[in-house]
């Protein structure tokens, strides 16, 4: 098996390294040259090996871990629970799916923003921190440990702050940026704790067993761990996956992340960096099937911020916005998934989400662009005679979201909600019925919201040239005005290509799923790949068990959840199909959706402005009166008494003679006295 | 003679002195008082030398002689100093040092 | 044997004495020739470096299964006053190692960045040299006369650097510094006079300081207590712990930048190294006893002080708390008595003192160029001095603790200590990470990031287009500092192996020397 791990994580940092260093002064055919190398460079060497693995039999030689220095040593002299962390490169078939996703999709989106960054003035240091962010997402799902996977969980975030906060002299972008990485942190917290507890009990960090000792997957099970702590250890990873990847209650952020570039959307905030919290639950999975409890919160926080999140999606009028609540409803499917133990499902439909929601978004930047920066639906309509290619790409990544056979998402999420039925159908019991149904549910607001963006944009006839009532300078091209449909232009081919690839792996995509369904049991490629890392002895001690479901109940699920989907799309068509109209609406329900229940003043409210009311006071109070204030007391106190005791230095030398005189006089009588 | 009558001597000298340092207002008296303290107890030093058959005692006068000319020295150095800045020396109009 | 510690000791103070001796007016040569004594000094230290990493080897090897033994190398020592057992005794091992080296880089960089500075230079340059003496002095000494006498040292320099060439409020800050640092220290040295009187009377033998000896018995435990608080009195004002940091906020925001990156750095790791050295070895009991308090007030200064860090609008004082509270984490560390807690901690000094050497240099360049160190007089800066900009973010993000920086290694690797050891305070420890991304970033982007400010000097300054981004000089006095940000990130095994012998020695004498 040829493994090119090393090359994938190394090529990109080169690129980061060259454009920091002298990127500012590079022209932009150099840095083109030098970030689509190296991303173009890694995704070929990423391919060569994912291609070189699927050569390779048996499964178990589908393994390789790389140990290549030794990070820090500390107690080895001692033999009493040494910590010993090396940096190694992991390759099996969970990674070589994500550095594909990684790579390929980053690709594309680094060719996009080639057009759609052209006018930046910071275009070397977009380039250079997308290449950034590639080598970060390679190092996260390569990491062959806990801490290395730490490192790349807070560099993508980094990545990503940095990103949101590409336009940084915009208070709203800026505010996004510290808003997302200080929600991150938290979620990085969880993984710390986590990572403690993991070295207390397992005496180790390292996933598999290498040449440091028994990996902790290979001893979830032994080692007289209990339950509860796996549990603990379980819940406080999915405390990370959930500000990582954007799940109740931790999601805020990524709404606001939508302040970056498009293309920065589309690769870290939808398709890439997101999806981190599904990998690490896949990559976990020997520890999350031991504990049933953890498996359960994951099902639950899963579905029930899908429905959640789709619930926003429905009223908001930035196209950005409505994709960003979508990810967030479709990362909680996939969790959803997870949460069943169905890893690979989960991991299928990241694979497939990535390729429709990445196209959604670059999509939706082809708008945007040709829009010069308008995000605001009512101020759009009519495009698709405009934008032929983004609306035919569009479609069919909306289509393919909304699960309508037999685009990819079909398969992907039909694999979930069939394993959610399944579950509950084999002794799951009630709560695996309500999460169905709320998968259920979400899939049919899915989409009404998809299709209601879809005729928005591009049904009925252009309103942008009616007010500047809704000017939304979001993005800075600030190109020249739109006198009339015909100023608008399609988005040259270097955005349009990676579109058109996109929506053909939106559409057939799902060959790479199970064909179960339409009768073909043996066609599965993806979870036959994946099998191993769930089920072999090499990679868990504890085998992960899916629920199979009979063909019939199967069909139950698929069947039901198409009807609903076409009922959405109906839905929308029936409102929509002339164009989108902007009402306002005094429905106190509505508005509450609206404003996306007003977490974020509550958050502001409850947690913000009380903290920074503390600090204020105390800062004052204890700081200031007491502490301060006490030392000056005692200085006070000191001084004053020595202002007294001064007045006795009279300065005339006589009287100090005289006092000389009477101390001898009394120290004579003393001795005279006492004899 | 008895070594009482030499330490009368003495006594008186040194109250003399001690008596001087107080009341006069001329740094330069107050000088000469304070030699004659030193003095006084040189004189019972050199009383009690004889008497008890010990040269300790001479000794120390020659210690406090010593000491009491480079006393002298310093101190008239001062003196002078301030009567060139101040052009007055005396000791009750100096209280430069009054905490 | 050549006597190569006091070579390094006493080093800066002849080059403090050189630079005395330079006519007024010959500003240029006394700043090159500090400089060149500081770089002199970090070249011995290096040479020290790698015949210790060679020597240490074959100590390692004997250590296992052995009885207590001492990894100081380099030992020189010399009868000074022989009744009351003061020797002139100086020893290096990993743990004084790392710090020394710390303290001598600290040097270089901080001189290096204080040619800015224009009254005085003589004096200013001469006091750098002798805080340098003093603290190296402090981490070398093995006998405990000796190191409260290099104790004082230092504060005489950090008195007049702080009170001479500082702020507004300068004098205020510094009477407040060394009101509370002596009040600490006194106690200290009663403590030290009473230790060796006990020790004499438990052990017999002669009366003695040398803290080689004392190591060989302990105290009473009811004994040890009065002399732990005595120590950790002097200790606690310098590390600060809570509640005794309020000099610390004054001092820091007061002084010059590369006077409080001096005092931030290298000097407030002197308090953390005494409760390592001192207390922990030679009051084992009473270290038991008091780890509890100890926990409760660094977790709270921890959270404290972030919190207060989160609050400030000055940006010097914003870095004082965020070094308190980094401070605590250290402290934790050490108290939790296991290898990978006082590794960390012993890393985290060191990381600690490159990181906010390098962000209180920062400030103190942004200070120079704004005439204010109000964070709301700031605003988008990035736009016109990208590459300082650039250069504080790596900086605060090393701060924050940000995964593959360095500061992380340190930081995890004594939680992950602490937390082995107690896990409640590893988590509250822990938790601190969110204030202090919270209130890092709010320190980077408020000064850098958001819309161009308008008003006031800073919007004076950029409308004259007047505001230079990092020159040269500035930046080539950075780089040692981010090198080693980006390299002990990278790799920080150089720097566990180094230390480990002397860190499993020091525990092995907690263990063995414990009364029961």
């Amino acid at each position: 098996m040829t493994n090119l791990t090393l090359y994938v994580l190394l090529l990109p940092l080169l690129g980061f390294i060259i454009l920091g260093l002298v990127g500012r002064a590079m022209r932009r055919s150099a840095i083109l040259t030098v970030a689509l190398g190296a991303c173009g460079l890694a995704f070929l060497f990423a391919a060569i090996s994912f291609f070189s693995m699927l050569a390779t039999s048996p499964v178990t030689a589908r393994f390789s871990d790389q140990l290549l220095y030794t990070w820090v040593s500390s107690g080895t002299t001692t033999g009493v629970s040494p910590l010993v962390i090396s940096f190694g490169l992991l390759f099996d078939p969970l990674s070589a799916i994500m550095l594909m996703v990684v790579t390929g999709v980053g690709f594309l989106i680094h060719i996009y923003s080639a057009g759609y960054m052209e006018d930046d003035p910071g275009f070397w240091r977009f380039f250079c921190y997308l290449n950034f962010f590639i080598f970060a997402m390679v190092l996260l799902v390569s990491a062959d440990n806990f801490l290395f996977l730490l490192v790349g969980w807070g560099l993508v975030g980094l990545a990503s702050f940095l990103l949101i906060g590409f336009w940084f002299t915009r208070r709203a972008a800026v505010d996004a940026a510290r808003k997302a990485l200080v929600i991150n942190i938290i979620g990085d917290f969880g993984l710390m704790i986590a990572i403690f507890i993991i070295f207390k009990h397992f005496g180790t960090l390292s996933f598999y067993s290498n040449n440091n000792g028994i990996g902790v997957f290979n001893q979830a099970t032994s080692g007289g761990v209990t339950t509860l702590t796996i549990t603990v250890i379980c819940l406080l990873l999915f405390l990370a996956c959930t500000a990582k990847s954007a799940q109740l209650p931790l999601y805020m952020w990524l709404p606001d992340a939508m302040e970056g570039p498009t293309p920065v959307s589309a690769l870290i905030h939808a398709a890439t960096m997101v999806t981190a919290g599904v990998y690490l639950v896949a990559r976990a999975n020997p520890l999350f099937t031991v504990s049933p409890t953890a498996l359960k919160v994951v099902a639950i926080i899963g579905a029930i911020t899908a429905l959640y999140a789709a619930t926003i999606a429905l009223f908001q009028l930035d196209i950005k916005r409505v994709l960003a609540y979508s990810t967030i409803s479709q990362l909680g499917y996939m969790f959803l998934g997870e949460g069943v133990q169905n890893y690979s499902a989960g991991i299928f439909h990241l694979v497939t989400h990535a390729f429709f929601k990445a196209l959604l978004f670059l999509a939706a930047g082809a708008v945007i662009h040709a829009l010069h920066g308008e995000q605001d639906m009512r101020k759009m309509g009519g495009l698709r005679y405009r934008l032929k290619i983004t609306f035919w790409t569009f479609l069919i990544a909306a289509l393919a979201i909304s699960s309508i056979p037999p685009l990819a998402g079909f398969w992907s999420k039909d694999d979930i909600l069939g394993s959610v039925l399944a579950q509950a159908n084999s002794g799951g019991g009630a709560l695996y019925y309500i999460l169905w149904i709320l998968g259920i549910l979400t899939a049919g607001l899915t989409a009404f919201y998809m299709f209601r963006l879809v005729f928005g944009i591009f049904a009925g006839s252009y309103r942008g040239l009616s007010s500047t009532e809704y000017a939304h300078e979001e993005e800075p091209d600030h190109g020249p005005r739109i006198r009339n449909v015909y100023d608008i232009h399609e988005a040259p081919s270097v955005m349009t290509v990676p579109m058109i690839i996109l929506a053909i792996l939106s559409a057939i995509g799902g060959v790479i799923g199970s064909f179960a369904i339409i009768g073909i049991p043996r066609w599965q490629p993806i979870f036959a790949f994946l099998d191993p890392v769930f089920t072999n002895p090499q990679w868990t001690s504890v085998p992960a068990r899916v629920a199979t479901a009979s063909l019939g109940l199967q069909w139950v699920s698929t069947g039901i959840s198409i009807v609903v989907a076409v009922l959405g799309i109906l839905g929308a068509w029936s409102l929509y199909r002339r164009g989108f109209q902007y009402k306002e609406n005094r429905n106190p329900v509505y508005q509450l959706v609206f404003h996306k229940y007003y977490v974020d003043e509550l958050l502001i409210l409850l947690v913000i402005q009380p903290l920074q009311w503390i600090g204020r006071t105390a800062s004052n109070l204890l700081e200031g009166d007491l502490l301060d204030g006490g030392s000056r007391g005692v200085a006070w106190v000191l001084g004053g008494t020595s202002a007294l005791l001064r007045r006795l230095q009279t300065g005339y030398m006589r009287n100090y003679a005289l006092a000389i005189l009477l101390g001898v006089v009394l120290i004579i009588l003393y001795y005279a006295v006492r004899g | 003679m008895p070594v009482s009558g030499y330490l009368i001597v003495s006594a008186i000298i040194f109250t003399v002195g001690v008596v001087g340092v107080l009341v006069r207002r001329n740094p330069l008296v107050i000088f000469m008082s304070i030699e004659l303290m030193l003095n006084a107890v040189n004189l019972s030093f050199i009383a009690f030398s004889h008497f008890l058959n010990s040269v300790d005692g001479q000794m120390f006068v020659f210690l406090v002689l010593t000491v009491a000319a480079a006393e002298v020295v310093v101190g008239l150095a001062i003196i002078v100093s301030i009567f060139r800045t101040r052009r007055d020396i005396d000791v009750d109009d100096m209280n430069a040092l009054r905490g | 044997m050549f006597p190569l510690l006091s070579l390094i000791t006493f080093l800066p103070l002849l080059g403090g004495i050189v630079v005395l001796f330079f006519p007024r007016g010959r500003e240029n040569a006394m700043r090159w020739t500090a400089l060149g004594f500081a770089w002199a000094d970090l070249m011995l230290v290096l040479g020290l470096m790698l015949a210790y990493s060679q020597a240490n080897l074959t100590v390692s090897s004997t250590i296992i299964g052995s009885a207590p033994s001492s990894t100081f190398l380099f030992n020189e020592q010399f009868t000074w006053i022989s009744g009351i057992g003061i020797n002139y005794s100086l020893g290096v091992d990993g743990i004084s190692l790392l710090l020394v080296a710390l303290t001598s880089l600290l040097t270089v960089v901080c001189i290096g960045a204080s040619f800015r500075i224009e009254q005085k230079v003589k004096n200013y340059m001469a006091f750098m040299l002798l805080l340098e003496c003093g603290i190296l002095g402090v981490f070398l000494s093995t006998n405990l006369f000796l190191f409260y006498i290099f104790w004082e040292v230092m504060l005489i320099p950090a008195y007049f650097l702080v009170g001479s060439w500082g702020g507004e409020r300068r004098i205020y800050a510094a009477i407040k510094f060394v009101l509370y640092t002596s009040v600490g220290s006194l106690l200290m040295l009663a403590g030290i006079i009473a230790l060796g009187y006990y020790h004499q009377q438990a052990v017999g033998g002669s009366y003695t300081l040398d803290l080689a000896t004392l190591l060989n018995g302990t105290v009473s435990p009811g004994v040890q207590t009065w002399l732990f608080l005595a120590f950790a009195a002097a200790f606690a004002v310098k590390v600060p712990l809570v509640p005794f940091h309020s000099w610390l906020p004054d001092a820091y925001s007061e002084a010059p930048a590369p006077v409080t990156a001096m005092l931030a750095g290298a000097m407030s790791k002197t308090g953390a190294y005494g409760f390592l050295r001192f207390c922990l070895p030679l009051f084992p009991n009473a270290v038991h006893y008091f780890a509890p308090l100890i926990n409760i007030l660094a977790v709270t200064g921890i959270l404290y002080c972030a919190l207060m860090a989160l609050v400030q609008i000055d940006i010097k004082r914003l870095l004082a708390y965020s070094s308190i509270s980094h401070l605590g984490i250290i402290m934790l560390g050490i108290f939790a008595f296991n290898v990978q807690g006082i590794e960390g901690a012993v890393l985290q000094m060191v990381n600690h003192g490159i990181t906010i050497t390098a962000l209180f240099l920062i400030a103190g360049f942004i200070e120079a160029r704004a005439g204010t160190r109000k964070l709301s007089d700031f605003g988008g800066l990035a736009l016109r001095i990208p590459v300082l900009a650039t250069v504080m973010m790596i900086a605060a993000l090393s701060s924050l603790g940000l995964p593959g920086l360095n500061s992380f290694a340190g930081e995890f690797l004594a939680l992950i200590g602490v937390f082995r050891a107690h896990a409640i305070y590893g988590v509250l420890g822990t938790a601190v990470i969110v204030p202090a991304a919270w209130y890092m970033i709010r320190f980077v982007l408020g000064i850098m990031e958001g819309p161009l400010q308008k008003e006031g000097p800073v919007g004076a300054l950029l409308r004259k287009g007047t505001l230079s981004d990092i020159n040269i000089g500035e930046f080539m006095t950075l780089l040692p500092l981010l090198a080693l940000i980006f390299y002990i990130g990278f790799q920080a095994n150089l720097f566990t192996t180094l230390m480990e012998p002397s860190v499993v020695n020091t525990l092995q004498n907690i263990g063995s020397a414990l009364v029961h």
